[in-house]
């Protein structure tokens, strides 16, 4: 006879396992949840009616307007990655920016920046830059291992800036809105572009070789043709970023009508750039298809692993292990990010969105942890997973894309010290919670009253997370008129 | 015999696929419905439940339908730290085990339960609870037919795997994580 106490520990041991071992893991996490409920149906734990509740929370799944900004911001990043946008942003920006010493890497970061304020996809960015950045750096002196590591962190940027998709799966798993969660990475997000900068910054004056300034013949003439490239590459991201960004802070758009619009003006300027052809389209439109079936089926999985854990007293346990700990909410959050660091070795970040998050978020709320800061917070730890040696995404992608001339090892090197920037980063965030609560009341009021008077859905974003939210738009709609 | 099951295999496939390019145009309509919805309300303050609802209807259609290519595909993400050690015929009975094992549980179980929600939904023609909303059948429907697509696309890889393991075709078991 297994006894009740020993159900939880041995259920999650077997997930572990089931994962590690590499079957695909949305099927993992469910076989796992439906072999524990059978042995909980034998043992008497829970009711065998608890199976036929599956379908319906499959539905709740599917029924959910939020999720489908996965899709949509997916897709804007498909259509982006291939019209041509990144490569003006980085050829005009890096001219600019060339003459001064580190001003490539600059233009790297701050190209990150607007590309993650434009959308959210890494591979994108890091794609355009290692494509594009990478060979100019290089030849101007970069050492390999600075220039490889600017390129992967900014790529990163765009997990933490919104409108990223990382930020809506935390807002739908800890049951908070998608605008304030929005709202509160802003300052985080500076926080990081300046960390970022501070480096280059410190690196051009103790290590200069390192990071030298575009040569003279690299350098091309100020004049209107130079001006003409920047604002080619700077007027179609700000409207963008109005489009999406603008939009669903000023609550005119939810967060998937956002991504919908996005995803319209993207193509609109590949069209634009004569980039919009019919195999472009098919392609962005069937990775989409596939990139979401995968993501959504992870989430039924964890689904099914979730009811059933909590079916074993699954979440007493964890809550019982994490109150423990000692040194409260510090404590707590320390010990989390620790563990969070550690799963992104082996984890993506919606794997650890699905399956973790819904285990730490009321041990949070116990504590008196603020979600919305507990979210941005731990946004910021998953962005190191993309820069992990060897298994990190970004790190992956420029590999596929550098010169067989840069070698494996600069890259894993060179991406050390940015995640050690990103780990000071969580430190901030941690001791200095006002970095996050700061942007979520005042300047969004600001932002709002001075652009529009009437603002007919602002209270809609913060219902975002009601299931019915179509009524919910439409009531709230109504009382506004 | 064996030769029967390697048809039913490629029918399979052929299927989903079929069913994946549907998905895939899915992804298009919905952009353009949501982001048609959000330029009239905000232009002409109308706004129609349906409509919403039927963004969602997409979404779970995109989802159903295209996860079954997507398995055969091998793009439903692993956690590969082990999986890329793996020799070939190490992965190849993984994904053989695993879809007796792991796959077809899930998806047989969880395909089965929601035939019974299918059916009584369209015996009360239960409708959304939204004024002017759609009727329900169609998708609960939808998630019975994704699961039982992807039953037969179970089916089809735990054939072609086994057909692998003892020589008779040959495939590439290697796994990239997609792009993200």
């Amino acid at each position: 006879m297994i006894h009740h106490d020993i159900m939880a520990p041995l259920m999650f041991g077997g997930l572990i396992v089931f994962l590690l071992i590499g079957y695909p893991a949305a099927f993992s996490l469910g076989a796992v949840g439906l072999f524990f409920s059978v042995i909980g149906i034998e043992l008497g734990f829970f009711q065998p009616s608890f199976l036929q509740a599956l379908p319906d929370r499959v539905f709740g799944i599917l029924s959910n307007d939020l999720l489908l900004s996965i899709p949509f911001f997916t897709f804007m990043g498909a259509i982006l990655e291939k019209c041509g946008l990144a490569e003006d942003l980085l050829e005009g920006i890096g001219q600019l920016f060339g003459p001064v010493r580190g001003g490539l890497a600059y233009a790297v970061i701050i190209v990150g920046a607007v590309l993650g304020a434009i959308t959210g996809t890494v591979a994108a960015s890091v794609i355009a830059m290692g494509l594009i950045s990478l060979p100019i750096m290089l030849r101007s002196g970069y050492n390999p291992r600075v220039a490889t590591g600017v390129i992967a962190a900014s790529g990163t940027i765009t997990q933490l800036i919104p409108p990223s998709l990382v930020l809506i799966i935390l807002a739908d798993q800890l049951g908070k809105s998608v605008g304030d969660m929005y709202a509160g990475a802003i300052g985080p997000s500076i926080i990081q572009v300046l960390l970022f900068c501070l480096f280059i910054f410190f690196l051009s004056i103790f290590r200069p070789q390192d990071v030298p300034a575009l040569p003279k013949e690299l350098r091309p003439p100020i004049n209107w043709l130079l001006i003409k490239r920047i604002l080619w590459g700077v007027i179609p991201s700000l409207s963008l970023i109005f489009l999406v960004l603008g939009t669903i802070l000023m609550g005119l758009a939810t967060p998937t009508e956002g991504g919908a619009m996005g995803t319209v003006g993207a193509l609109f300027l590949a069209a634009i750039n004569q980039r919009l052809q019919k195999d472009l389209l098919w392609q962005a439109m069937t990775s989409t298809m596939r990139i979401n079936a995968m993501v959504i089926f992870i989430l039924i999985g964890s689904t099914v692993f979730g009811l059933a854990f909590r079916g074993v007293d699954g979440d007493l346990w964890i809550e019982e292990l994490l109150s423990t700990l000692p040194g409260g909410q510090v404590g707590f959050l320390i010990a989390v990010n620790l563990f969070v660091f550690f799963l992104a070795f082996f984890l993506d970040y919606f794997e650890i969105a699905f399956i973790i998050i819904p285990l730490l978020a009321p041990v949070a709320t116990k504590l008196g942890i603020d979600l919305v800061w507990f979210g941005v917070l731990l946004g910021a730890n998953m962005q190191t997973s993309f820069m992990h040696p060897p298994f990190g995404f970004a790190l992956f992608y420029l590999r596929g894309v550098a010169d067989s001339s840069v070698k494996s090892s600069d890259i894993y090197w060179g991406a050390l010290p940015w995640v050690g920037l990103q780990l000071i980063l969580v430190a901030i965030i941690i001791f200095f919670p006002q970095t996050v609560t700061y942007f979520i009341d005042q300047p969004m009021q600001a932002m709002s009253n001075s652009l529009i008077s009437v603002d007919p859905l602002k209270d809609v974003i913060e219902n975002e997370n009601t299931i019915d939210s179509s009524a919910e738009i439409m009531r709230q709609f109504k009382e506004n008129k | 015999m064996s030769k029967q099951l390697l048809l039913f295999t490629r029918w399979v496939d052929q299927l989903n696929d079929r069913f994946g390019v549907i998905a895939s145009w899915l992804v298009l309509i919905a952009v353009l419905i949501s982001a048609g919805n959000a330029m009239i309300r905000y232009s002409f303050s109308i706004s129609s439940n349906a409509w919403l609802e039927v963004q969602w209807y997409l979404f779970a259609g995109m989802v159903m339908l295209g996860s079954a290519t997507t398995f055969r595909l091998n793009e439903h993400v692993r956690v590969d730290v082990l999986f890329a050690m793996y020799p070939n015929k190490v992965r190849l009975w993984l994904d053989f085990l695993g879809g007796i094992l792991f796959f077809l549980p899930v998806t047989i179980i969880i395909g089965w339960y929601s035939w019974e929600y299918f059916v009584s939904s369209y015996l009360q023609g239960e409708m959304s609870s939204n004024s002017g909303g759609l009727i329900r059948w169609p998708v609960r429907g939808v998630i019975t037919l994704g699961f039982l697509l992807l039953t037969l696309q179970g089916l089809s890889e735990i054939i072609k795997r086994y057909a692998a393991i003892i020589g008779l075709i040959e495939i590439d078991p290697r796994y990239e994580r997609p792009l993200q």
